[in-house]
Order: structure tokens, then sequence, then C-alpha cells
């Protein structure tokens, strides 16, 4: 779709401070939204969608009917920093187990580590977000321990203190855990783990590995 | 030349330059620091600052704002970049000053509703003063946050300007500081030219402030244009050496 150039306010952009290379940099127009969708690393401003970050410049046309998305993919300076955002997948590693919810801290957000460890994000699983079904017949320590590593999903921001995670689906839970021995444990099934060493076998929410 | 000549009647200034040059220009983004999540460091003549950028993270208790992002600034002026050696405090008026200046600048710069419950914090150095430091403190932050990766509507340039022997003079450094003219600070979006940051003490006529204003934007755009070519240099080195 052509952009109509005319439509511009001869203040928004400025010819004297031209394009240089072939990557985006913040401020840059990219876009007007009658042919595009904004997605990372673009905001909008009076009809135009404009880069926030330095980077290549994608653009995406998903199955449905909607307009591309186009998006600024972060061209590796030093990284974006990762913050929990609702619907991301976290791993977070389990501090503390009460009858009502599990409360741990979020190692990294969609496969990014958090770097600062000093002040983690924390996270807390509530009963009712463990799994999607036998709410009521849940028992927390059968599905979580202290120091497991457990894959989840943002659902909320949560309180004040906390984010909301959930791992009531079949890909989420344990993703590493250690027994009792202290060896690491296997996935038999989705509620049971077996140690690697002593073939012992513990109780768990396990996360379904992929393929 | 005289001494008290800022601009020669061939029209160069004491250190040789043209009224609307601006100093030599270098910035370095990123690879400044391990541990912060965005650096750069930045030289105007022999003006030099550092900034660092650590995260978004998680918010103090009592600053978290659910709306949006808390940023804060911290500006350290070292000791030995000044022409009389002093050490100043942690709360030393000239500084904090600053730090608020450089706060409020990104507050409308970086796009802080993306950052609900998280913090950013800028800490700046300045290594050696010749005029014109808080500007380079804006630059090195503004390249410190592009390099930590962080949405920001636009970059934020800033630039100093003075008016002396009836011309504006672009990017002042100290003899032209001492001279007691006009001293204009500027910060301004390169792109959509909106200004961020203004600053002047001194009392001038209208006319003198639209010359004085338009040097300093144009000298904006210079600094600009160094600024980009060195973030999209950085950026290209990072691509093809994944």
């Amino acid at each position: 779709m052509e952009v109509d150039e005319q439509r511009v306010p001869e203040d928004e952009q400025d010819k004297d401070f031209p394009q240089l290379l072939p990557l985006v940099t913040p401020g840059e127009r990219i876009g007007h939204v009658s042919a595009y969708r904004a997605g990372a690393g673009v905001y909008e401003r009076r009809g135009h969608l404009y880069a926030s970050k330095v980077g290549e410049k994608l653009i995406e046309q998903d199955d449905s009917n909607q307009l591309p998305v186009v998006s600024v993919e972060t061209a590796g300076l030093s990284g974006s920093p990762s913050v929990p955002f609702t619907g991301a997948t976290v791993l977070a590693q389990v501090t503390r187990i009460s009858p009502r919810r599990v409360d741990c801290i979020i190692l990294s957000v969609e496969g990014r580590p958090i770097r600062d460890t000093s002040n983690p994000y924390k996270g807390i699983i509530r009963l009712q977000d463990v799994r999607p079904f036998e709410i009521d017949q849940i028992d927390m320590l059968e599905c979580f321990r202290p120091t497991d590593i457990v894959k989840a999903k943002v659902v909320s921001l949560g309180d004040s203190r906390s984010f909301h995670l959930s791992t009531a689906e079949q890909d989420l839970g344990v993703v590493f855990a250690k027994s009792t021995s202290g060896h690491p444990l296997v996935a038999l099934k989705w509620n049971e783990m077996e140690c690697s060493k002593t073939k012992e076998r513990e109780p768990r929410k396990v996360a379904k590995p992929s393929d | 030349m005289s001494k008290t000549e800022f601009v020669s009647p061939e029209g160069f200034r004491i250190d040789g330059r043209r009224p609307s040059e601006i100093r030599t220009f270098r910035c370095q983004v990123g690879g400044v620091s391990q541990n912060a999540d965005g650096s750069a460091y930045v030289e105007m003549g022999c003006t030099k600052a550092l900034a660092y950028v650590y995260g978004p993270k998680e918010a103090r208790r009592g600053a978290m704002k659910t709306q949006c992002g808390v940023l804060t600034c911290e500006v350290s002026l070292a000791p030995f970049s000044t022409a009389d050696r002093r050490k100043r405090s942690r709360y030393d008026r000239q500084t904090v000053e600053l730090a608020l200046t450089i706060r409020q600048a990104f507050e409308s710069s970086i796009l802080l509703e993306l950052y609900q419950r998280a913090q950013i914090d800028m800490f700046v150095h300045i290594l050696e003063t010749d005029g014109g430091h808080k500007a380079a403190a804006i630059n090195a932050c503004n390249l410190a946050l592009i390099d930590a990766g962080i949405n920001i509507r636009d970059s934020l340039v800033a630039c100093s300007a003075g008016y002396i022997d009836g011309r504006p003079i672009v990017d002042m450094n100290q003899a032209e500081i001492n001279a007691g003219g006009v001293e204009l600070l500027l910060g301004v979006f390169a792109r959509t030219r909106k200004v961020s940051v203004i600053e002047m003490d001194s009392k001038i006529t209208p006319e003198v402030f639209q010359e004085t204003y338009e040097a300093c934007i144009a000298a904006c755009r210079d600094l600009y244009t160094a600024m980009e070519t060195a973030v999209n240099d950085t950026a290209l080195r990072l691509v093809h050496s994944k």
C-alpha cells in the first residue's frame, strides 16, 4: 500500500536529518498505520509508525486478513534487558512452598536471562494456576519442591510484590529438579519423575518435554 | 589576536574553529562497562562523559508505579574534571540539578508506559569539563539508552551555544564560557526537532535568542549525524560478528 507522504506536516519529519544506513534508529519513520500494525520496537504517533530501537526492520504477514506487523529486531547492541510481561514464558526457581501458593524467583524471560540477580523479580503460582483440572485435589508438595526449576507463563502482573505465574498447560511445569538424594530427576510421566541414580520416583507437575 | 577577542576578523575562534563549528566529537556506544545493560562514552572536544544504564529491572519498593516505569539519574563530577580540583559530595547542588534536568529530559524520550513496575537507572560520570558538560552528559545518556535497547521515541541530542561579539557561536569551550556572555543549553529530538531541554540564565533580546537558537539547532544536527553514524557502525559490526 502506498503511503501518502503529502499528509505529513512540515514539522513532523525533518529532511535535514537524513537516513544514513540500512538499519533503523529510534525516531525513524517506518510506515503508516494504514499499511502496517505496530509490533515490538515500534510506536505509533499521529498515524505514522516510528522505530523506538536500533535494529533491522521486519515485516511479517500472518495468516489472518489483518495488516502485516512491522517490528524492529534489536541489532544485538548490549541487548534489551528482560522484564516479565503478561503472556511471557519464564523460567523460575521455587523458593518456598505453602499449601495455597508457591513462591519463586524469575530467572529468565522468553529465553533471556535476567542479569541483575541482586533484586530478582518474584513470582507466585497460586493453587488454581498449577493445573487446569482437579484443582481441589492438588497437593502442592506433590507438584513442586524448593529449588525446582519451573517453566511457567505470566498470567498477570499480580500485586506490587510478585507476578502471578501459571503452569496450567501441558508443556508447563517442572523442567529441572533434583531428587532427595541430590541427583537430577528424569521425567517419566505428567506427574512423576525418576532419580537418574537411585531410580527413586518422586511426584511433580512435570512439563511435557518439547519434541 | 588580542585576549578579549573571541572571534578574529578572519572569522576564527580561539581554538581555530568557525563560529558554527562544533568541537571534535567522538563516541563509543557500548562496551564501556561489563555490568551495565547499556553504556556509552562521549567526547566533545576536551569534555568527556561516561554514561551507564541499568535496567529495566524490578522497581525499588516505594518508587514503583503501576502505570509506567520509574527513571532515576545520578551524576558525578570527577574531582579532577575541573580546573580547581575539589571533591563534590553526592548532594552537590550542581550535580543534583543536572541529574534532575537529565531525568526530566529522558522521561519524555523513553516510552515509559512499556516499563510498568520497572525501574531504569542512569549514571553519568563527567571525567573532564571544558564547557558543555551538560550537553555531553545528555548525549552520553541517549547513546547508553540506545545501547541498552530501551524503547525511545527519538534520539535526544544536546548542544550549547553562546552569543559573543554580535554573533552566535556553538559548542563553547570553557574559555568562551568564562567570557561571561550568553549560554544556551538546548536538547532537541533529532527528527521532530521538538525541544526537550532548554536552559539559559541571561537576559537577551528575542532577536538574539532566535539567532542563537537556530545556530544551536544546526549544531545539534551535526552532532546527531555523528552519533547516528556511530550507532549504525556499532550495530552493523555486531550484526556481522554474530
